[in-house]
Order: structure tokens, then C-alpha cells, then sequence
């Protein structure tokens, strides 16, 4: 941080002639180009040309944040007591309009199976949780691996019985799937697409439709809304590994348990998990048998991690 | 200038009115028991009301110099009620929108009617003989109007 200190004034060098230079000298001396916040107040650090300064202020902001972010990651240690999601969410693309890319979030909640919906909701007031406690949680930020395509997710969750409460400001109250978290386990949720349920012969707009529509209505939505669904694969060999913090830990598959009724509580559109195409069916869609994720496993602790 | 201000304002309205403009429509199912439409048309009413009104944020106007400050504080007024109008519109398609996927996943159609026939339903006082009403445009074999998409 000296750098930023401003030179002694010994050390500044004016364009007039100094008092013991006399006042003979014919020509005013060139000053070093240099970048200074404030006119006529040279800094250490920023002598030489603007882009150069730039250049080392640029370093000097990766030398700091860059290690920084790699002991976040580092320091990511499995409480071994503790319940744990994991999950890979694919990139939400052509949401709205053409050529849009956004990354992908699911949103899931403490459920409550007697009662049949989300813990404190209106078909299961007695279950409201305390104001401290975890009620939803929404997995799209602070991934521990992305890539062009998805993100991957782990995440602390309370032992509890889960649901896919919705993706976006879409609800999955007309079918979703819960899951349980037990106390030390893993739970790998598998990898999730989330796409817009758009009807036959419906698409995104493109880029000027949409700039048109902000202008005259206010908003780029189209004139019907559709809500989001997922679909839904265990994670495979393609996908990406696990991260150093699972290293020699064993995961479990999710016991995804289909047909969870709940609320709109998340304030959008609702819809089934897997969209309108699921309708009228008892499975919305297939469910990793054990054994894949445990082939999953094995794959992943046999190859080095990046 | 006031003249064309004017004229541009009513054709934002003009053609903003499409936008926020009422289907009129009802739901059908042949065969449907009364008791199973009107519980179904409660849950997706309740999953409607679960929409949460959108949050169009504070509308900034720029303070027009040449204006009084009656003047700016009337054209903030304006701008606000425009904000107010595209942000309740938004509500109500989102509203909308919810009801009919609900339907739509409980088996229901739906067909497009003349508004002056919803207009009769929805003026009568006693509620049981408006149920009944759009029960027995939910339940027949032969629906009329022109069947619309979801």
C-alpha cells in the first residue's frame, strides 16, 4: 500500500527553475508523464504512462483477489454431522429473448409431508419454523465449479425432508419431488435443465421484438407468460467432477419421492417440475437408481481432481 | 410543442390498451361434478393470489428547468401513474396466466365467450347462481365459443 503515498517534496521536481538553479535557465525541464488522481500531485506508483499504471493497478488487483477466492474454495470443509446437497444446474438459455443466456437456479424448501406443503404454509401452519431457521434456499450463486454450460452446487442444508420448490419465480405447485437430508449424509440431487415451457409453435422473441415491446408495453414479455420446467438426469461422467472438498467422501442418491403439492409462495407463475408434457402422469421423470451415483462416485475418486 | 406531447401520450395509451386489454373466457370439462369444479377453481384462485405484485421501483423524472415546480412535481405524478399502470397490468396478466396453467393441468379447456355473457354472470348478486352459472358452461358436452390455447 506505500505505493500509494505520495512522494516527499524533496523529491518533487517542479517545471520552474528552483532557487539554487537560479533563475538563468533558459527552458522549463519536462516533466515524466504521469497518472495522478490530482493535477500536479505525483504518485509514486502511477509514474510512467497511464496505461502502464493501469496495467500494474490491474496486477496488483489480481495478485490480491485471485489467491483470496482460491482460499474460499480451499477452506470449504465437510462438517461430517451435517447434511449436504449437491447439484449441477444447467445455464437457463432463451428465456425471454433470442440468444439469452442466464445461469440456472432451483429453489428448494423444507417440506412437510403430512401436512402436504412447504413447512408454516397454509396447509401446514403447525410446522412454521423459527424466524433463525432455514426455510428455502436458493441454489444460483456461489457455485463451486461453472462452466459455459452449468454450475455446480454444494450446499449445508438442515436435516429435513426437501422439495424442488421452483426454479425462478416459477412455483412447482401443481407436482414436484421432495427428497430427504439425513445428519452426515451427501445427497447428490443430480443435474437439472431449466428451459421455458413454451406451447407448441411459441418461442423467445428476438432482440428487436423485445426492444419494441419495452418500448411501447414497458416490459419484453410476451403477451402470454410461460412458466420454467426441469429436466432432469443423474450427473454422468461428462459432467464435472467432484470438488477436492468431497474428496473420499461417499454421496448418496436423492430418494426423490414425485407428487408434492404445495403453495405459490414464491410470488410467479406455477407449473408441474417437468412442465405441461408430464401431465395426467404418476412419475414426472426417471429417478437415478442408487447404483449410478455410486458408479458416479467411484469414477470420480479414481481420476485426480483438477 | 404541448400539442405533440399530447398526442404521443395518447398513442403510448392507445397502444398500450391492447396490452392490458380482458380476455373473457371460461373453463370446460365434460362431465365435471360441480363440487370438483368449484374445488378445483378455489386451489388455482388460491395459487393466483400467490402472485406478488410487481415492483416497478421509484420513478425517476428529470427536473425540467423550464418547468415550475408545480410543473415537474405534475410530470412526476403522470409518470408515476403510467408505472403504476404497466406494473398492475403485469400483475394481472402473471395472475391470469397462473389460473389458466392450473386449469389447464386439472384437465380443463378453455373457450372464448362474448363479453357480454360474462358481463351478465358477473352481475349477479347471489354467488351460488353465478357458480352455477359457469358450472354449467364447465360441465357440458357441447361447450360454445372458439376453443383458445392455454
Amino acid at each position: 500500500m506505500m505505493w500509494f503515498v505520495r512522494m516527499p517534496a524533496s523529491k518533487n521536481r517542479s517545471v520552474f527553475p528552483s532557487a539554487d538553479e537560479g533563475p538563468g535557465r533558459a527552458k522549463s525541464r519536462l516533466l515524466p508523464r504521469r497518472f495522478s488522481l490530482r493535477s500536479n500531485e505525483p504518485l509514486v506508483f502511477a509514474r510512467g504512462s497511464g496505461f502502464f499504471s493501469i496495467l500494474r493497478i490491474f496486477t496488483l488487483w489480481l495478485a490480491l483477489a485471485l489467491p483470496a477466492a482460491a482460499t474460499a474454495k480451499d477452506k470449504m470443509a465437510i462438517d461430517p454431522a451435517a447434511a449436504y446437497v449437491l447439484v449441477e444446474i444447467e445455464h437457463l438459455k432463451d428465456a425471454v429473448l433470442k440468444g439469452t443466456t442466464a445461469p440456472g437456479a432451483i429453489t428448494i424448501a423444507r417440506y412437510d409431508p403430512v401436512g402436504g406443503d412447504v413447512r408454516g404454509g397454509d396447509k401446514s401452519p403447525g410446522t412454521l419454523l423459527g424466524k433463525k431457521e432455514v426455510l428455502r434456499i436458493v441454489l444460483g450463486s456461489k457455485p463451486v465449479a461453472k462452466s459455459k454450460e452449468a454450475r455446480l452446487y454444494l450446499v449445508q442444508v438442515p436435516a429435513d425432508t426437501w422439495v424442488i420448490e421452483g426454479s425462478g419465480t416459477t412455483a412447482f405447485s401443481l407436482g414436484s419431488r421432495t427428497f430427504t437430508a439425513a445428519p452426515g449424509q451427501i445427497v447428490d440431487l443430480g443435474r437439472f435443465h431449466p428451459s421455458v415451457d413454451w406451447l407448441e409453435g411459441e418461442g423467445p422473441k428476438d432482440m428487436a421484438s423485445g426492444l419494441m415491446g419495452a418500448a411501447f408495453f414497458g416490459s419484453v414479455n410476451p403477451k402470454d407468460l410461460r412458466p420454467i420446467k426441469l429436466d432432469w438426469r443423474p450427473r454422468g461422467a461428462s459432467d464435472f467432477p467432484l470438488p477436492p472438498a468431497l474428496a473420499g467422501k461417499t454421496l448418496v442418491a436423492a430418494d426423490y419421492a414425485e407428487g408434492a403439492k404445495f403453495g405459490n409462495y414464491l410470488g410467479g407463475l406455477v407449473n408441474r417440475i417437468g412442465g405441461r408434457a408430464t401431465r395426467g402422469q404418476g412419475v414426472v421423470s426417471p429417478v437415478a437408481p442408487a447404483s449410478d451415483v455410486a458408479a458416479r462416485v467411484a469414477a470420480d475418486q479414481s481420476e485426480p481432481t483438477p | 410543442m404541448i400539442v405533440r406531447a399530447c398526442a404521443l401520450m395518447a398513442a403510448a395509451v392507445l397502444v398500450s390498451a391492447p396490452a392490458a386489454a380482458r380476455d373473457y373466457y371460461y373453463f370446460n370439462k365434460p362431465g365435471v361434478t360441480r363440487d370438483q369444479y368449484v374445488a378445483d377453481k378455489l386451489e388455482c384462485d388460491r395459487l393466483a393470489g400467490g402472485v406478488q405484485a410487481a415492483d416497478i421501483g421509484p420513478v425517476y423524472v428529470q427536473q425540467n428547468p423550464n418547468l415550475t415546480a408545480g410543473q415537474n412535481a405534475l410530470a412526476v405524478g403522470i409518470a408515476s401513474l403510467f408505472a403504476g399502470l404497466i406494473g398492475g397490468g403485469e400483475n394481472r396478466k402473471a395472475m391470469r396466466a397462473v389460473e389458466r396453467t392450473c386449469m389447464a393441468d386439472k384437465g380443463y379447456a378453455r373457450y372464448e365467450v362474448d363479453k357480454p355473457v360474462v358481463r351478465e354472470i358477473e352481475k349477479m348478486e347471489d354467488v351460488d347462481a353465478r357458480i352455477e352459472r359457469y358450472f354449467a358452461l364447465a360441465a357440458t358436452d357441447a361447450p360454445v365459443g372458439v376453443r383458445i390455447k392455454e
